[in-house]
Parts: C-alpha cells; structure tokens; sequence
C-alpha cells in the first residue's frame, strides 16, 4: 500500500481528528495514583499513574480539586490531543479520591513490617564519630548535593577525605547501586562515616530510598550512616534506619565533618593553660623548697644560739661557785690567823713578858731559884744577864 | 661524747660544787675539770656553725630564689 507523506501539522491533525471523534474519550473516568501534582497558577497540573502507564491530567480552576501526591483517584473529563505539541493529556472536570496512594501505602506497609523486625530501633543506632578522619559519600557524582556536601565539608575542614561512591539516586537500578556503595565502604578499614544523600523528588524519585534492601544494607553496616534524602519534610525508610536523619545533605555535612580551626584553637589554648598551670606548681614547688631550706637553716642556727647560751650560762654558774668556795676558804684561813696570830708568843714578849731561864731550865716560879744564882732574861729583842739579889713570894697565888 | 652529754657533766659539776661539805682541793680539780668540758663544747659548736654555713652554701648553688609567679 502506498504510504501517504504528511506534514507534522497535517499528521498531528489527522491524530486529533480521531481522537475527538471517538465518542468514548469525550466523557470518561479513569481511576489511578496522583503524582507530580502541582499548581500552576489558576491551573492544577498532575500525572495519573498505576504499575503500568501515566497519564498527564489538566485541571482548568484548580478550586475544589482535593487532592495530592499519593492519592488515588477517579478523574472525570475529556481526553485532548494538541496539535502544537504532538502531546496528550487528559482534562479533568473532576476528581474524585478513593483512598490513599497505592505507593503509599506499600509504604507503610513495608514500614510496620521492618519496624516490627527491629531495624529502626533507637538502641542499636551508632552515634556518628566526632573526628572522622575519612568520611565516604553515596550519591550522584553529579549535581547540587554532591556540591553543597563537599563545599560545606570544605569550609569546615580542608584536610578530612572525602570519598565519594557515585550512584543513581532514582529510577532502575538505583537501589542496587546505593546498597553497593554502602556496601562497598564497608568493605575498606579506614571510613569514619558513611552519608546517603539526595536531594527533593516525588514519591517515586525517592523510591530506591524506601526499598527493603537499602534498609538492610544500612542496618548492616558496620559503619555510621547518616541518611540526606530528599525535602526537609520527606521521611524515607532510609532516615528510619540510618544511625542519623538530617533534613539536607548541608547539614549532613556540618555533622559528619569536625571544624579542623576551632579544635586547632581549643587545642592551642589548651597547651596554654597546661603550661600556665604546670608552671605556677613548678614555681610553687620552689618556694616551698625554699621556704623549707630557710625555715630548716633558721631553725638550726636557733638551737645553735640556745646551746651556746646554756653552756655560757653553766660555765658562769661553775665560776662563781668555784670563786665562792675559795673565798669561804680565804675566810676561815684568815679566821685561824687571827686566833693564832693571838697566841703567837713573841707578841707576849713585844707586851714587855719576859722569858727567864737558869741554865737551860726556863724559870716559872720564884721557888726554882736561890738569891745570888745567876740567871739569863730573854727580852724580845735580845737577851740579859743577872743575879738574883732578892725574891718574895707573893701572897694568894694565881 | 656529745655536746649534750658534755653539757650534762658540767650540771653535775655546778652541782656539786654547789655542796657545803666540799673541801678547796676537790673544788679545784672540779674547777679544773669543767674547763675541759667546756672547751669540748665550744669546739663542738664551732663545727656545727661550721657544717651549717657549707651546706646552706651548697644548696644556694643549686636553689636560685624563685621568681614571683605573677612575673613572667
């Protein structure tokens, strides 16, 4: 058969035509999951989706229209093909929800499953290390995550590795790839920390993060791992399991990455005040020292002095009473004089006595003598010869 | 015999000369004997002054007088 050659105008057209023809497409519902909902200004713009296909859906007037992410949903409406872009989408006139997202709820399922198998408790979270030398990261190598973490590690810490494992972060295969990576740290001896990051998406972006498999791989990990996924308010079964959520993957950098100046500072400060302190006891120990020496030289010639004041003191006490005792002997000695000095025999004699012997007998009694006998008168001071011419006897004798 | 031992010899000879009873000689040979005693004992502190003026100078070679710790 002979193929017909349009312009796209004209085959774009040809394609509208048919679908505006059908009958059936001008006023049908269709039931599925809302993903990617957002406003546009009066107009709400979503995708409808179930396991096998998505469809775009247009809303004119956004007021009224209930729903969001994850709902599941009947739309009521018009199936529009536009010429100008070769697109298709579906306009809704109205919607209808009919529960929670079918992703969702896996969600939570598989979230009560795991937190029943104890892989989210609090006890068995690690507390991320202060001063990781070497710090691995699992995330697109390319991007604004891989940027902040590295600018923010940076400026915090020029020296601190960081190594990176690039991975997926969405879609097919991602999951494996982030378990590899987590994995893969493991295996070396030298990673502090590991930190999974991603950054903001839809439900089904954040998919890989939500999967059992990279729940047991970060429960497995003999490393810390902080989980960076997705918005500040995105809660993934990755941050549940992690050893630390944290809302960016900037602060997942603040975290893991220690500031190398401060601690060079507190350190420098540090080394001052063991010096100061070390210093004022090495100084103190020298007073005391000193003090000590003082107080012992003081002390010693003290008793020195005492000494000699007691031996000074002695020999006075033995002199005088050795002084004492001679002169009570001077005194009696010169006592005997004085009584002998009394009986001494030549001071009779000086008193004008005289001695008189006849011969060689000393006269003492007028009886021993005859008149005319010669007789000898011994003076103190020489001697006399003489005759005796007369004597008396005298009357009362004494 | 040491100074303190020396020092007791010399009491006992101030007491005894002390005594009422005691004759000229024995006073004296008292006398004499406690200056034999009293030059041990000057000798002996002679020494101790002596032994005291070379160990505070070995220390002062080794203890500088420690500085005021407010000073640097």
């Amino acid at each position: 058969m002979k193929t017909l050659t349009l312009s796209v105008v004209q085959f774009n057209t040809f394609v509208k035509n048919i679908f505006d023809a059908e009958e059936f497409l001008h006023d049908i519902s269709i039931f599925g999951e809302v993903t990617n909902f957002k406003i546009s200004g009066a107009n709400a713009y979503f995708d409808l989706k179930d396991e096998g296909a998505l469809l775009s859906c247009v809303k004119f007037g956004a007021d009224g229209l209930n729903i969001k992410n994850g709902d599941r949903v009947t739309v009521f409406g018009k199936v529009n093909f536009y010429v100008k872009s070769g697109r298709l989408n579906f306009i809704v006139a109205r919607a209808a929800a009919a529960g929670m997202g079918d992703l969702y709820q896996k969600f939570l399922e598989l979230k009560e499953k795991l937190e029943k198998q104890g892989l989210f408790k609090e006890e068995i979270k690690k507390s991320i290390p202060k001063f990781a030398k070497k710090v691995g990261v699992v995330t697109s190598e390319t991007g604004a995550v891989i940027r902040d973490i590295i600018h923010v590690a940076r400026r915090k810490n020029p020296y601190t590795d960081i190594i990176v494992f690039p991975s997926k972060v969405q879609g097919i295969g991602a999951e494996d790839e982030l378990c590899k990576g987590i994995e893969y740290f493991n295996s070396r001896n030298d990673i502090d920390t590991i930190i999974v990051a991603r950054g903001g998406g839809s439900i089904e972006d954040l998919a890989p993060f939500n999967t059992e498999k990279i729940v047991k791989s970060i429960y497995s990990s003999n490393i810390p791992v902080i989980s960076a996924v997705g918005h500040e308010t995105d809660f993934t079964l990755s941050d549940f399991a992690s050893d630390l959520r944290v809302p960016t993957p900037s602060v997942a950098a603040e975290v893991a990455f220690f500031d190398y100046f401060e601690q060079l500072n507190f350190i420098g400060q540090l080394a001052e005040t063991n010096y100061y302190f070390v210093s004022k006891l090495l100084k103190q120990n020298q007073n005391n020292l000193f003090n000590f020496q003082s107080q012992v030289i003081d002390k010693t010639k003290l008793k020195l002095g005492e000494s000699k004041s007691k031996l000074f003191s002695l020999v006075k006490d033995i002199e005088n009473l050795a002084d004492k005792n001679i002169k009570a002997c001077e005194n009696k000695i010169n006592a005997s004089i004085a009584v002998i000095d009394k009986l001494n025999p030549l001071k009779i004699l000086k008193n004008g006595y005289a001695v008189i012997q006849q011969g060689n007998k000393r006269l003492n009694s007028v009886n021993n003598v005859d008149v005319g006998e010669n007789i000898l008168i011994k003076l103190c001071d020489g001697e006399i010869s003489a005759t005796v011419t007369n004597k008396s006897l005298k009357e009362n004798n004494l | 015999m040491t100074f303190e031992e020396a020092l007791q010899k010399l009491e006992k000879i101030k007491d005894e000369l002390d005594s009422p009873e005691i004759t000229l000689d024995k006073s004296l040979s008292l006398y004499e004997e406690s200056v034999n005693y009293t030059k041990l004992c000057l000798d002996l502190l002679k020494q101790t002054e002596g032994k005291i003026v070379a160990v505070k100078s070995e220390i002062d070679k080794i203890i500088e007088r420690p500085l005021d710790t407010d000073k640097e």
